[in-house]
């Protein structure tokens, strides 16, 4: 069995109208694959994002992650979930901008009993000398690595990305994708990562493309392409 | 299309526009109400008083008057109208009842329930304690000067001279005036009239206590003075004709006419122009406090709205719209929500408050009728105006002046900063981490702090000083009657005594432990100032005077003792006339003569105001021998027999009984009592309104932070504390301030409330520290309760969002 599955999943929003944002999702990722997931805005990209990071329930379906049925969670199980499982790195980095990049690491550290050591994950990420430096003071991708680190010293069995580039410039968006990667391999971490960049599919495992809300292509790369031969 | 933009903003942050139109609301409520309640009452004292004609002098002869004195009365310069009268009191069932004639033109009552009589057998009675239809049986020994012996209540009333629930003394039965009636003037059956009362010419501007209109009582009293003796040279001659040689002119040595005021007369008239001057302090003082918490309040609500509005600020500029178009946008919603709040705020106030207030006054007034007062209700509307626009306009223009560009751009979040603390490593380490973040939210939100620390230490002290007030004012009477006078009834004597003996016979079974007193009334004076006292000199100052008046010293309460080489004062003697132990104080006796007196001692003291001399003492500052015209003692049987047996021996005038004092003392300070707790009401629901409106501010300018933690994984707690535990420790700081500073604010306010015949206590009780601090904490935890169900709401998906 994989280690995350999607079962015909399907989420409606009822509110005013109804709105049907995911319908009949079904994929599988394996433990320590570098998944992309690909649309356009709108897709529904998004929303299979959050179901997956416990910030949102199916209305449809089944979601698996470690033999865990999570679809069935309520708030309080999705909460312990997001804590101790989930290490999550937003579009827009939401460093809290009073805490140090130290602290803003700390912060997630102290969440959880098998964290790293906050210091030694933000050297893994080339940061060390930066450590007592506030958000305010740093450039988009040292604050994105900021975020970076402070998702994975959670030690979190599936790392999600939302647009961890869409914010940053070519240069530094492929440095990112390339500590992710490099995590990825090293830790043996399992990493999803929305876009909607069909470039940065390339170097994944697994690229799963999506289109009015359900799964349109999912196609192995037996061979991803290196960081380096990336551009965009 | 700006008024339809103001609109759909109102719609749109209708919860802050609401909190805005609230704590206008309150602050002009409180303000107009509370100084609107004294003129208000005032007012409805004014209409009485001219409704029922209430006399302005009432004049006593030792002879009684006929027609010819009133005639002459009548005559004298500013006399409006004169009425010859009589009452007398009488016994019902004990009790001591007034019986008043039915006068057409003066002292007319107000008639609560049926119908003025028909005959002379009815009559109309006091509505406290009579109902229709009561027949009122006068006792035997005291129906000589009626028509009838009992009386039929055929309508209720209220008397504008018995306005409070004290109605004074009588001389006879227990010496307590228990009620009154009115009968028929052809009812009573003396050929004398037993009182004249006059009331004098004045205009709508000799408003009771006024200046103008005391003066003209004195000036009118001063003229009738002028006449006295000739009407009463006549009176005389007319009762020796009519006593046909049976009585001699020379009997009538001490014939005399008293002159008495509204003063003397209308119960609580006194005390009600005290009462109305610590309300109109109240009224002075404590709003200024509220309407700065209300200034603040607004003006973050306002701060914040424009930061959030920034955006629509920097489109409207660059499609063209000029600045004073813009501005009046957001004027409009402010204006909008100044007017609703400051006018329904007024309206409510000024009827509701005064009400309250009156309710609170121990006075038996007609029903409390509106009052409109045009210039008050434009100071408090314009000026909520003109402050509220001040603010938008200020606020707004300082955006405006920003590049366009800049405007549609976010305000880029607050820069952490590393704080002061930080560069004390020693404790900084120690620091657990929430501790920390706490600390730097605290000084990152550093207006946001200030505003919570002020807010709350400003309700604090508004809470406290209602407090404080209740406690310092509560006690007067307990202590004066109960801890520093141990006596239990004090009796004046009819004439002055040289010892104890002459007294025995009629103290027996009544009182024991009988002390002798001289009791003078005298003014202390400088050159600016004169304060009454009373002159206490007692036969001994052995142990029965320590045990009856317990002096202590007024800074440390050590006991002190009465010397034979100086006097002892109270603290508003030593404070009006600045004079210190070893000084000397002027006293002027009646007769105007002055006499230096040395000071030993300040003795403790909270109601009237005494000097204390020995026996010794007296004799050397007067030159004259001391006779005693006063007793205290304590009681050996029930206070009702002791007085009514006490008043049957001619020697005695009246009695007092301490309990009775405690009672007046208690009731004159019934009503500020209930006006302190209306105050903690209010300032409990600004205190409220005050975190509230911050509370929401925090969570509002922090939903992306929130939404954060959530995705990361913090539990409901957890996100709760990191966002409430810097306001909880800033309200607790808040609240130590309010804490430290009240007792200093609150000593000056009571000193503005004192009158000459009090001195309160400038201490506020530990439990009104605690209660003032506990109130404003729960208000803290119930803001907490709303923050976390606040905070349950907001949406992870926030936190994906762009920031925009």
């Amino acid at each position: 069995m994989a280690f995350i599955e999607f079962k015909n999943v399907g989420k409606e929003y009822i509110g005013e109208i109804k709105v049907r944002a995911v319908s009949d999702c079904s994929f599988e990722i394996e433990k320590g694959e570098f998944v992309v997931i690909l649309g356009q805005s709108g897709a529904g990209k998004t929303t299979i994002l959050n179901m997956l990071g416990g910030m949102d329930c199916p209305t449809e379906g089944e979601i698996i992650v470690d033999n865990v049925a999570i679809n069935e969670f309520n708030n309080k199980k999705l909460t312990e979930y997001r804590r101790h499982d989930i290490g999550f790195v937003f579009q827009f980095y939401n460093l809290i901008p009073n805490l140090t990049a130290l602290e803003n690491v700390e912060l997630a550290c102290q969440l959880c009993k098998d964290a790293f050591e906050p210091e030694k994950i933000l050297s893994l990420v080339n940061l060390h000398d930066r450590m007592k430096n506030f958000p305010s003071q740093l450039s988009g991708g040292e604050q994105q690595r900021v975020a970076i680190a402070r998702a994975i010293a959670k030690n979190p069995k599936i790392l999600l990305c939302d647009e961890p580039t869409g914010a940053l410039d070519s240069d530094t968006g492929q440095k990112i994708i390339d500590l992710l990667l490099k995590n990825c391999k090293k830790m043996h971490m399992t990493t999803v990562l929305i876009t909607h960049n069909s470039v940065i599919a390339d170097v994944a495992d697994k690229v799963i493309t999506i289109k009015n809300g359900t799964v349109e292509n999912i196609k192995i790369n037996t061979n991803p392409k290196k960081v380096e031969e990336i551009e965009w | 299309m700006l008024l339809k933009n103001s609109l759909k903003k109102i719609k749109k942050s209708f919860g802050r526009y609401l909190s805005l139109l609230t704590i206008i609301f309150i602050g002009v409520f409180f303000y107009s109400g509370i100084v609107e309640s004294v003129p208000n009452i005032k007012n409805v004292q004014s209409n009485y008083y001219d409704d029922t004609n209430l006399m302005d002098i009432k004049l006593i002869s030792t002879l009684g008057f006929n027609d010819a004195d009133i005639d002459s009365i009548l005559k004298v310069d500013g006399v409006l109208n004169v009425v010859g009268s009589y009452s007398k009191d009488v016994l019902v069932n004990n009790d001591v009842v007034r019986v008043h004639a039915i006068e057409e033109n003066i002292n007319k009552s107000y008639l609560i329930d049926g119908r003025m009589p028909d005959n002379n057998y009815e009559c109309l009675a006091d509505a406290d304690f009579y109902d229709i239809g009561d027949i009122i049986e006068i006792d035997s020994r005291y129906t000589d000067n009626f028509e009838s012996s009992s009386y039929k209540v055929v309508g209720t009333i209220y008397s504008p001279i018995y306005t409070s629930d004290d109605y004074g003394s009588s001389d006879i039965g227990n010496g307590k005036l228990h009620s009154y009636i009115y009968i028929p003037k052809d009812s009573f059956k003396i050929d004398y009239y037993t009182e004249a009362f006059v009331n004098i010419k004045k205009d709508s501007d000799d408003l009771p206590y006024s200046d103008s209109y005391n003066k003209k009582v004195d000036n009118v009293i001063d003229k009738i003075e002028g006449i006295k003796q000739s009407c009463l040279d006549e009176r005389i001659m007319e009762i020796v004709h009519n006593s046909y040689g049976m009585v001699s002119k020379e009997s009538f040595s001490e014939a005399d006419w008293f002159f008495l005021t509204r003063d003397d007369v209308v119960s609580s008239y006194a005390i009600l122009e005290d009462q109305y001057g610590q309300v109109t302090v109240i009224a002075n003082v404590i709003p200024i406090f509220f309407i700065l918490i209300v200034i603040l309040m607004t003006t973050n609500t306002m701060a914040r709205m424009i930061i959030e509005e920034r955006g629509e600020m920097g489109t409207f500029i660059s499609l063209g719209y000029s600045k004073f178009k813009i501005v009046s946008n957001y004027l409009m919603y402010v204006l909008s929500a100044t007017l609703i709040g400051s006018i329904l705020g007024f309206f409510t106030g000024t009827i509701f408050l005064p009400r309250l207030v009156y309710n609170c006054f121990p006075i038996n007034f007609p029903p409390i009728t509106y009052n409109f007062r045009m210039h008050l209700f434009l100071i408090c509307v314009v000026v909520s105006c003109l402050v509220m626009s001040g603010v938008t306009i200020v606020l707004c223009l300082k955006e405006l002046q920003q590049k366009p560009a800049y405007l549609l751009r976010p305000v880029a979040p607050k820069k952490g900063k590393t704080i002061f603390l930080e560069s004390f490593n020693f404790i900084w380490k120690r620091l657990s981490f929430s501790s920390k973040i706490t600390f730097r939210n605290i000084f990152r939100y550093k207006q946001r702090a200030l505003m919570t620390l002020v807010g709350t230490a400003g309700c604090t002290f508004l809470i406290m000083i209602g407090f404080g007030l209740r406690d310092s004012i509560n006690t007067v009477g307990t202590v004066q009657y109960s801890e520093l006078f141990r006596y239990d009834n004090l009796i004046v004597l009819n004439n002055n005594v040289k010892s104890i003996t002459d007294l025995k016979d009629c103290f027996d079974g009544l009182v024991t432990d009988e002390l002798l007193l001289n009791q003078s009334s005298v003014k202390a004076v400088d050159d600016d100032n004169s304060l009454d006292v009373y002159m206490l000199t007692p036969e001994t100052t052995g142990s029965l005077f320590k045990d009856y008046f317990q002096l202590r010293d007024s800074d440390n309460l050590n006991e002190i003792s009465l010397m034979d080489d100086g006097v002892i004062i109270t603290p508003k003697l030593q404070e009006r006339f600045n004079v210190n132990v070893g000084d000397y104080l002027t006293v002027e006796s009646l007769d105007k003569k002055k006499y230096k007196l040395k000071v030993s001692a300040v003795a403790e003291n909270y109601v009237s105001n005494y000097i204390y001399m020995s026996k010794d003492l007296y004799g050397r500052t007067f030159g004259e021998d001391i006779s005693y015209n006063v007793v205290v003692s304590k009681n050996i049987t029930n206070k009702d027999k002791i007085a009514t047996e006490l008043l049957k021996d001619s020697q005695i005038l009246t009695v007092n009984f301490s309990d009775d004092l405690l009672e007046t003392a208690d009731n004159m300070v019934k009503g500020l009592n209930e006006i302190v707790i209306l105050l903690v009401i209010i300032s409990s629901l600004l205190s409220f309104t005050v975190l509230y409106n911050l509370t929401s501010i925090n969570i509002s300018e922090r939903t992306r932070e929130i939404a954060t933690l959530k995705v990361l994984g913090f539990r409901e707690l957890e996100s709760n504390a990191y966002i409430y535990r810097e306001t909880l420790i800033t309200v607790i700081i808040g609240i130590g301030v309010g804490l430290l500073i009240t007792p200093p604010l609150h000593s000056v306010v009571m000193s503005l409330l004192e009158v000459d015949v009090m001195t309160f206590f400038k201490k506020i009780n530990l439990q009104s520290y605690f209660l003032g601090g506990i109130l404003n904490f729960v208000f803290a935890l119930i803001m907490q309760v709303i923050t976390f169900f606040k905070l349950k709401k907001i949406n992870m998906i926030e936190s994906l969002k762009s920031v925009e």
